[in-house]
């Protein structure tokens, strides 16, 4: 991720769903309970021996938090039911409100992980970036919307929820993570084009990597689907590691971003990992890694979070291909 | 002010997402004298022109987000007379739109089914988290020919299949075109739950409730 050398790629899958699945416990149990959630977690890295773990991906505790109402739904992850007027999520009050509810399962969780693994493996927390908590907090047609008629309250907000993640991501520090992941699937091409993107996002993301870098943290970036037009932008949030989707071409990318981050990612978690053949992911991982590892900055890892469902043989296949 | 220049100042607004300049421009077209389906025209040319942008990533969701909304408002205002026409009284088709069950995720089937009106479809939209059993109770009550499911979560999008699965249960399944969606839908999907098509977005969709509905195909069993 440091652009040094290494004796293999490295890999790191976000395994937090399939984990959950795996260790035989119900998702809503696990987005509630840090033991649990953990212990399922640790399952995963005994059983995978991947190089990072991240917390289960959740995109609804910091809107929870926040005051968007979730719901719980048996073997599911959990959604938000009822939203924030914009109003409400106008304040000042959001650093400390975005600690509060579930959040802190997360934090316990990466305590508990770092409790159990040795320094060899890396502790990642996922947290919700500033646009797409704010999506989930007053709903996505809302921010749209937003966006294109109330544009210096949009800014606002994000710059208010900057200060949330920043807070947010110092409490994770504190709990011992390695590393932080801002999830920002709100950021993809379709949704916030590149001029919003320069204009509103990414100051924001470029504050978040600073200030996670001044908690000693590593910063990632997740952007789902595709953002190849966005690509140079995104390389300029001066996070670390940029953990991209399936849909963009790595290789392709890997000249856009020219060095300024490391690239993650991106095997197919729509079809390919949880319904191809072991031998097929083990060949397109294999491939990926033929055509990335030349120069360093690549981690071999999927396009956003394995599915629940993923036979285990499949990402046993996936990781084999960056052990060998 | 001549047709051509308040057809122009329509289409302008429409894009531009103004929600006042948008239902005024389509009341002048008519106090000057248009047919409603002028003015739907008009409304159709300018959204299928941003489905293409949309397409091309020259415009993004907020501006299809507001010009929807500027679309809306200027259709409400033609409706009326529109429905007194005979022309508009006949939609291309009728198209049962939803969420599944357990998913409350509407900005993909919310762009869809403005498009699809746009195009000319009569759209009868259940909102989120729709049970199989409401998708069949309103395919019969709207008398549809298409039926149309969104999901944006891997754990919801096998209650697509659930719906299918029903109408085949109640001998109906022939009836439907049945079109499925949603960030995690893949054509592999579509195919393995025999739904009749897969849209990857918006204009796409529209694109495809225009191909099932010239193929006249009854829905199921097509390869």
């Amino acid at each position: 991720m440091r652009f040094e050398p290494t004796d293999r790629v490295p890999v790191a899958p976000l395994l937090g769903a399939h984990a959950v699945a795996l260790a035989g416990l119900p998702h809503e149990r696990a987005c509630q309970d840090p033991a649990a959630q953990a212990d399922a977690l640790l399952l995963a890295v005994e059983a995978y021996q991947p190089d990072a773990i991240f917390t289960l991906m959740d995109l609804s505790a910091e809107p929870e938090a926040l005051g968007a109402a979730a719901d719980m739904r048996p073997g599911q992850p959990p959604v938000i039911v009822r939203h924030l007027t914009p109003q409400q999520l106008d304040t000042e009050a959001l650093e400390e409100r975005i600690l509060t509810a579930r959040v802190p399962v997360f934090t316990e969780t990466v305590s508990r992980l770092r409790d159990a693994l040795d320094d060899s493996i890396l502790v990642g927390a996922l947290i919700c970036g500033p646009l797409t908590a704010a999506a989930n907090a007053i709903g996505i047609e809302a921010l749209g919307r937003m966006l294109r008629r109330e544009r210096d309250l949009a800014s606002r907000l994000l710059a208010r929820l900057t200060a949330a993640c920043t807070s947010l991501l110092q409490r994770h520090a504190q709990a011992g993570a390695h590393a932080v992941m801002l999830l920002e699937p709100v950021a993809t091409s379709v949704i916030l084009g590149p001029p919003d993107l320069e204009a509103l996002l990414l100051p924001r993301l470029q504050e978040i990597a600073g200030a996670a870098h001044n908690s000693g943290l590593l910063s990632m970036l997740h952007v789902c689907g595709d953002c190849r037009p966005s690509l140079a932008l995104l390389a300029d949030s001066r996070a670390d590691v940029l953990s991209l989707d399936a849909p963009v071409d790595l290789p392709a990318a890997r000249h856009i971003v020219s060095g300024k981050t490391a690239l993650m990612g991106n095997l197919d978690v729509r079809h390919l990992l949880p319904h191809d053949t072991p031998d097929a992911v083990y060949q397109r991982a294999r491939a990926l890694v033929s055509e990335m590892d030349s120069t360093g900055g690549f981690v071999l890892s999927t396009g956003c979070e394995i599915p629940p469902e993923t036979p285990r043989e499949n990402v046993a296949h996936f990781m084999a291909a960056a052990q060998m | 002010m001549d047709t051509e220049t308040v057809t122009a100042e329509l289409e302008r607004a429409i894009e531009a997402g103004d929600q006042e300049a948008g239902p005024a421009a389509a009341q002048a077209l008519l106090d000057l004298g248009a047919e409603p389906t002028y003015v739907t025209s008009a409304l159709s040319r300018v959204m299928t022109r941003l489905g293409e942008q949309f397409q091309r990533l020259a415009v993004f969701v907020p501006d299809l987000l507001v010009a929807a909304d500027a679309f809306e408002a200027a259709m409400q205002v033609v409706e009326p007379a529109l429905l007194e026409s005979e022309a508009g009284r006949k939609p291309k088709g009728t198209v049962v739109i939803g969420v599944v069950e357990g998913d409350i995720h509407t900005l993909g089937k919310n762009l869809v089914a403005v498009m699809l009106k746009a195009d000319g479809f009569q759209v009868h939209d259940l909102g989120r988290d729709v049970k199989a059993a409401r998708f069949a109770e309103a395919a019969q009550e709207f008398q549809a020919d298409t039926i149309a499911m969104s999901s944006l979560m891997t754990t919801t999008m096998g209650r697509m299949k659930d719906v299918i699965d029903l109408f085949v249960t109640q001998d109906r399944r022939q009836r439907y075109r049945v079109m499925v969606g949603g960030a995690p839908i893949t054509q592999q999907f579509a195919d393995e739950i025999g739904a009749d098509g897969y849209a990857e977005d918006a204009p796409d969709a529209v694109a495809l409730a225009n191909r099932l509905l010239a193929s006249g195909r009854a829905g199921g069993g097509e390869t």
